[in-house]
């Protein structure tokens, strides 16, 4: 009953916030539970270890935004660790887990930055992570039942340590701009 | 006359010219491995005096291809397939990531930089304009080349 009182006001929040929804919920409820493309289960408090961290949201079928939006992420990443000396962990979360299985979700990370995180997981967990994030997601069916599309929100969230919402890195955002809105997520 | 003008594909630098539609910077963008869809962009310049209005586009690289557009609702992308791209008469329209693209789906083999790959646009009156297009890999808008400089080691 809780988790779903906490679902309905995320969606009402999200509604009026977008993704700054997310930072209404309590401390326990802002992170995720996916596998990722190596089979590891993953508890984003555990395994990113109070670091502040980018997630991306996605499916391998897109064939336009998601890769541009990687491709973009893969620069970013780039240009911070030769600003800051270190890296920052970055993830792309499938909405797409019919389709996305493990193995190809890791060859397509792999191919626009090795370390970039692959994972997803099952439609309760990914459920979960719509209302977490504040993002939205929707499978469209098309003509053809193996070649749906989804739509999906798209934009790069930089998360902070507590899993809160800092910034929102778009596609167009200068490099510097982005370095400095990671930056701002200590 | 015109379905004959039509049909001659000119090989320029610049693309392939047809009587009304001057397809520029056509590209294929390259397969990411595990996904099997891909897209072409271009720039369409239509130098006549009346509409062109595309309607569809055939290519054996897959097994549909369609014309698509983005729409951007609030930050959520939506992809669509689209029944008509219009380029005005006199006027260019551009084909680019995040907008209008001519999307493959279910591609026949993985599509690899420095390959060439062909389709055709079809517009409301039947003609049809072929196209033979490069395949690019995305650029990573890197400072300096990424490949082979991965690293070291694999975290997933
Ligand atoms: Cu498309």
């Amino acid at each position: 009953m809780k988790r779903l009182l906490i679902g309905s006001l995320a969606v009402v929040v999200a509604f009026v916030l977008g993704f700054w929804g997310s930072n209404q919920l309590p401390e326990d409820a802002r992170g995720f539970e996916l596998t990722r493309s190596d089979g590891a289960q993953i508890n984003s408090f555990d395994a990113l270890k109070g670091q502040p961290y980018l997630i991306t949201f996605g499916y391998t079928y897109c064939p336009d935004v998601c890769p541009t939006t990687l491709a973009y992420l893969a620069g970013v990443l780039q240009a911070y660790q030769s600003a800051e000396g270190e890296e920052i962990q970055s993830v792309f979360v499938s909405v797409d887990p019919e389709r996305d299985t493990p193995d190809k979700l890791g060859q397509y990370v792999e191919y626009f930055d090795s370390s970039i995180w692959g994972v997803t997981g099952t439609e309760a967990q990914l459920g979960q992570v719509k209302q977490t994030y504040s993002i939205f997601f929707e499978k469209v069916q098309g003509k053809d039942p193996d070649n749906y599309l989804i739509d999906h929100s798209a934009g790069i969230l930089v998360m902070d340590s507590k899993h809160r919402l800092s910034g929102v890195i778009r596609e167009g955002d200068s490099l510097e701009q982005a370095i400095a809105t990671i930056q701002n997520a200590q | 006359m015109k379905k004959t003008l039509g049909a001659i594909v000119l090989s320029a630098m610049s693309g392939s010219v047809f009587a009304e539609l001057i397809v520029e910077n056509a590209h294929i963008r390259e397969s990411i491995p595990g996904a099997p869809n891909s897209a072409a962009f271009m720039i369409l310049k239509n130098t006549s005096a009346q509409d062109v209005v595309l309607t569809s586009a055939t290519s054996e690289l897959a097994r549909a291809t369609e014309l698509h557009n983005h729409i951007n609702d609030n930050g959520v992308m939506r992809m669509r397939e689209v029944s008509e791209i219009v380029v005005p008469a006199g006027q260019s329209v551009q084909l680019k990531p995040g907008g209008m693209h001519v999307m493959f789906m279910g591609l026949a083999t993985p599509l690899k930089q420095g390959e060439q790959g062909s389709f055709t646009l079809v517009d409301q009156s039947g003609q049809k304009y072929p196209v033979q297009a490069p395949v690019k890999k995305i650029k990573m808008q890197m400072k300096h080349d990424h490949q082979g400089d991965h690293k070291g080691e694999h975290k997933h």
